[in-house]
């Protein structure tokens, strides 16, 4: 039977890709900043998927590479955020249909936490680069989705083979 | 790939040595032919033609995919010598018993007493001892001129002669032929004999008794023993050259299969025998026999080559797994191979060229998967033998060995992609759940469509470049370390391996790596020509690359890189990433002393807001002490234009209202707000400039020192901000901010024009209390932007009939317009009269016009204020009763401003529209009845 999956890390990007959530599992607080630029290299497959792929995008777009000790898997919300996950690279099979789930909960997480009506209330000012709001919701202030986006995690990790036998 | 001989990882194909060609010089191109040499040019260019045809055949590769049966051709002289076989000679009694020179039982061999295969073994193969030998000799021939006039009487003495000299030539051709055929059958190498002959030879009727004669003498009675070959064209010459590749490539094949069998025969006996002694422990200075592992290995890894250059791709995949399973054995026990001796080392070399081959292997048939998991399998099983001999991933050795797998694979996969081999592309697989795959499709096929194993994912080479470029670093940290350790301890860490890292370049080894890296991820980006921005994966690299040059201390060379990264790190506002290249920037202009790059960099990362400390000065002192402690190279005022990146305050333009009107003031505040957690409350500002669209120059805001120090909050109330700045003074305000400090100005402007007056930034609030501040947020979409727009005019519009009207009638109707503004206007009446009705053709008639449907620009004339004008309006209507509609615009404009008709916006301009709804009717209905009643008859 295929090992647990492991996520290290958790990215969201804004549709101008900009990021708005960054989130490590990993241990090692000073390799967080190379899931940084995991995310933010990804958006160069992500485009490229997105550009071959036409009109008809799915929302899952599947391992974009794998490079060091991780698998980067990619998706694109119909509003053109992106989620990038980053798996632990393990020698087995990791099945489209598992990875897809912990996308569309993470998407599911996302899209509730953009529903908060007390993102729009009283903006800062000083968030001037983005027009959309809920860059916002990556911010240290609202902590709901860091504690889902963590609960995902932690569910995907603990459980093992979480949704390959349903 | 220069790391391991060349000779254990190229391809192996069948070898033809092709002797004899060079007793032809090459004819000079650049010499006109004169005629006596022209038989002789004719041998040279053939010979010539044939060793370019012979060498473009196949070229030494270490990825050689083709299947076209050709041999590896090998130029050499007519004389050449094989290697000998065997220490002792053949005449010899011992030689039964004696081993080959290259054998670990002969003593003076290189792998006396336990070496497993020497890249010299495969070297005798590939270029000292061929599959089939080829040797060009020229059959003698007599000069035509010799041969006398056809005209002279036949002269039996001179033929006589002559043929016996023909004769003597001939055998002594055959005894050369004799020498190099024992030479070569001593071997089982096929020898091939191309006679040269003219084409007046070949016609000549003795030629077929001289040629039986050289075939006797010769012993060249076995088939494609012997050929002839005159001087032809070049492409007759291609046709000869690959049926001489094809004929003996089967011979090759008979040659490689017999060497084979008798491998296959040792190793065979081989295990059925044991009679190596084992070694004691403990004594592993005395020279210990190989041990049966090693021959194991030693003849898999034969049969594994001969297969090879066979052609017989699965048999040596089957024997060189065999030679690595059993190489995986043997470096199981430290007591076979004693870790860090020579014989270790080879070994391990060996067992890494056998891994590329049978990558390459799976790579030719694009089973791109299978390749990258037996790499990755090797990687594994010798990273967890490296940690057991004490070289784990704390060690140089070890991160020196993974970056070299990296990048032999990365170099296997480059010449691949060059020619052949294709990338898989990792998509997934969206038809998966259609279930027509489900009965019948092999297990592995059914994982494959629900998913991928990362681990066994093909990328493109640059990947594996970058992998080994990081191990390099990696390796280099370790050495560093461990270099530390030696200067702190003055331990006896002096091990050749040791010794020898001293010696390498690491950086330039990584930055070798990064640049193919970064090449190929460049070669690899597919371009999106609507979004040509897709550059993250080559910036990264590049960041690397400007990292490595900023490690070997070439400053310059990193700025150059950081310059061109951190514009894209800008345009997409990831300070994460732009951060630590700002700070290694920043390092850079340190070191090289540049004042202004030093100033401009900083002043970028005081925007940034980060509290980051990067040695004893925080960003913001920094930049106060290279002001005070440097001067600038240059006079001239140093601009550092922030427009791209983040700026240090953040400001915010708001309008109160959306929309005013021209002449009226328009309430506006600036608010400026420092960094949260910077400091930057002793920066040195002079003046601030707010510049309006309005006005050409800025209103200067100066500084002036206030006894109350920095503060969190100050309001300056700018009042009305004239359009013209000779009105304004200059205005003084305390330039200081606390951490997070706001300073607002407020005030009024006004436009006599109308116009739109703009900020830029998007979101707003408006200070509605100073003590304590409150905002409320302003929320409408442009809310830093004003519109000034002109006052509407006033007009009375009336407009009188008495409706309904009737068909055909002249119909009455006035429009009167009084002016009821303080300012007089040019009033003009336009007229629509839509037709809608089936049937109905009208007319209007106002004034002097008249139409159908409409009247444009009637004037009404200039009105004065409170100066009423009246016009009357004719409508004739034919045609079908009914609704009509007819629409009455009414423009004025204002006689005071000079209209530019360029812009119809800035016009000073109303329009009045009236819709009228006239119901119509016939002027005369008539209706008629006729009743009748029949009388009954009684």
């Amino acid at each position: 039977m295929a090992p647990n999956l492991r996520l290290n890390a958790v990215a969201f990007i804004s549709p101008q890709n900009h990021p708005i959530l960054i989130r490590t599992f990993a241990k090692q607080d000073e390799h967080s900043i190379k899931y940084h630029y995991i995310a933010h290299t990804s958006l160069d497959v992500i485009e490229e998927r997105v550009s071959a792929a036409g009109k008809a995008t799915e929302c899952y777009l599947g391992l974009l590479y794998a490079m060091e000790d991780v698998a980067v898997y990619g998706y694109i919300t119909p509003l053109k955020v992106k989620i990038v996950l980053a798996l632990a690279l393990s020698d087995s099979v990791v099945r489209d249909v598992e990875i897809t789930m912990i996308f569309k909960a993470l998407h599911m997480t996302y899209y509730s936490a953009i529903s908060n009506p007390f993102l729009k209330l009283n903006p800062p000012t000083d968030a001037a680069h983005d027009h959309s709001p809920y860059l916002l919701v990556g911010s240290p202030k609202w902590k709901n989705f860091r504690m889902r986006v963590d609960e995902i995690s932690r569910v995907v990790g603990n459980t093992p083979n979480a949704v390959s036998n349903p | 790939m220069n790391a391991y001989p060349p000779a254990l990882l190229a391809q192996l194909a069948p070898v033809m040595f092709v002797a004899g060609l060079d007793a032809f010089p090459t004819p000079d191109s650049s010499q006109p032919t004169t005629t006596t040499s022209t038989k002789a040019n004719d041998f040279g260019l053939l010979a010539a033609r044939l060793r370019e045809a012979l060498q473009t055949e196949r070229k030494a590769a270490t990825w050689q995919p083709n299947k076209t049966k050709t041999c590896q051709v090998i130029l050499v002289d007519k004389e050449v010598q094989f290697p000998p076989r065997k220490f002792v000679s053949q005449e010899d009694p011992r030689y039964s018993a004696a081993h080959s020179l290259l054998s670990p039982l002969t003593p003076t061999s290189r792998l006396h007493p336990d070496g497993l295969i020497a890249p010299i073994w495969i070297l005798k193969h590939t270029s000292l001892v061929p599959s089939v030998f080829v040797l060009f000799l020229r059959i003698f021939e007599f000069s035509p001129s010799d041969s006398g006039s056809p005209l002279d009487a036949p002269d039996s003495n001179r033929e006589r002669e002559r043929e016996l000299e023909e004769r003597k030539r001939d055998a002594e051709l055959a005894s050369e032929v004799v020498l190099r055929k024992k030479t070569t059958n001593e071997r089982g190498i096929k020898l091939t004999v191309v006679l040269m002959a003219t084409q007046r030879m070949l016609d000549d009727p003795t030629f077929d008794a001289r040629l039986t004669f050289i075939r006797r003498q010769s012993g060249l009675d076995s088939p494609a023993a012997l050929f002839v070959l005159s001087p032809v064209s070049p492409s007759e010459l291609g046709v000869f050259v690959t049926s001489l590749q094809q004929t003996l490539y089967e011979h090759a094949l008979e040659y490689y299969t017999a060497h084979s069998k008798r491998v296959r025969r040792k190793r065979n006996r081989h295990s059925q025998a044991i009679s190596y002694p084992i070694p004691v422990q403990g004594s592993s200075n005395i020279a210990r026999p190989l041990r049966p592992e090693g021959w194991a290995v030693r003849y898999e890894y034969k049969m594994a080559c001969f297969a090879e250059f066979r052609g017989d791709d699965e048999v040596a995949l089957k024997h060189y797994q065999d030679a690595h399973s059993m190489l995986v054995v043997m470096f199981g026990s430290t007591t076979t191979l004693p870790p860090r001796t020579y014989r270790w080392a080879e070994a391990k070399a060996l067992a890494d060229c056998i891994n590329v081959k049978i990558s390459r292997h799976y790579l030719y048939s694009n089973e791109h998967a299978l390749a990258l998991s037996h790499h990755n399998t090797h990687m594994r099983i010798f990273s967890d033998f490296l940690r057991g001999w004490g070289m784990g991933e704390e060690t140089f050795e070890y991160w020196s060995w993974i970056a070299r797998q990296h990048r032999i694979l990365a170099e296997l996969l480059e010449q691949g992609t060059r020619s052949t081999s294709m990338l898989p592309v990792h998509k997934p697989n969206h038809n998966s759940g259609s279930g027509g795959l489900a009965a019948g499709t092999l297990e592995v096929e059914s994982m494959r469509s629900l998913g991928i194993n990362p681990s066994h994912a093909l990328q493109h080479p640059g990947f594996y470049y970058y992998m080994a470029a990081k191990c390099t670093e990696m390796r280099r940290e370790r050495f560093l370390t461990a270099l530390e350790l030696e200067n702190t301890q003055e331990s006896v860490m002096a091990s050749p391996g040791f010794m020898n890292e001293k010696k390498v370049d690491h950086l330039t080894i990584i930055l070798e790596l990064y640049t193919k890296a970064y090449e190929l991820f460049k070669k690899y980006t597919i371009v999106d020509p609507q979004n040509p921005t897709q550059e993250r994966l080559t910036s990264w690299i590049a960041y690397r690359i400007a990292h490595t040059y900023y490690a070997s201390a070439k400053y310059d060379m990193a700025i150059r890189f950081f310059e061109r990264i951190a514009k894209t790190y800008r345009r997409e506002k990831w300070g994460s990433l732009l951060h630590p290249l700002l700070s290694t920037w920043l390092a850079c202009a340190r070191e090289l002393g540049d004042v202004e790059l030093r100033v401009k960099l900083l002043i970028e990362m005081l925007g940034h807001d980060i509290v980051e400390k990067d040695g004893p000065l925080s960003y913001g002192e920094e930049l106060v002490a290279v002001l005070k402690s440097t001067a600038p190279s240059s006079d001239e005022v140093l601009l550092v234009d922030i427009s791209e990146s983040q700026p240090i305050f953040d400001s915010n333009v708001v309008f109160w209202a959306p929309e005013v009107k021209v002449g009226e003031p328009a309430a506006f505040q600036i608010s400026l707000i420092a960094p949260h957690n910077v400091p930057v409350s002793f920066l040195p500002i002079s003046s601030l400039s707010i510049y309006f669209s309005h006005r050409d120059c800025p209103l200067v805001i100066r500084h002036q020192d206030s006894e109350a120090g920095p503060s969190s909050f100050q309001l300056m109330n700018l009042t009305n901000v004239a359009s013209s700045p000779e009105e304004s003074g200059d205005v003084f305000a305390n330039l200081r901010w606390q951490k997070g400090g706001c300073f607002i100005f407020a005030g009024t402007i006004s436009s006599e024009l109308p116009t739109s007056l703009k900020g830029l930034s998007p979101r707003s609030r408006w200070l509605s209390s100073v003590d304590p501040p409150q905002y409320l947020p302003i929320e409408r979409e442009a809310s830093s932007s004003v519109n000034v727009r002109h006052r509407s005019h006033a007009l009375a519009v009336s407009l009188t009939h008495e409706s309904p009207a009737y068909l055909n009638e002249k119909y009455l109707f006035t429009i009167n317009i009084t002016n009821t503004d303080t300012r007089p206007f040019d009033v003009v009446v336009n007229v629509l009269f839509p037709i809608e009705i089936d049937g109905a053709a009208n007319t209007i008639i106002l004034g002097d016009e008249c139409s159908t449907n409409f009247i444009k620009g009637v004037p009404f004339g200039v009105l004065a204020p409170g100066v009423s004008a009246v016009k009357t309006l004719y409508l004739v209507n034919t045609g079908a009763p009914g609704d009509r509609v007819i629409d009455i615009s009414v423009q004025s404009r204002s006689t005071e401003a000079e209209a530019d008709p360029a812009e119809p916006e800035g016009q000073d301009l109303t329009e009045t529209l009236s819709t009228l709804v006239i119901p119509t009717v016939d002027p005369i209905k008539v209706s008629q009845t006729i009743s009748f009643t029949r009388r009954s008859w009684k």
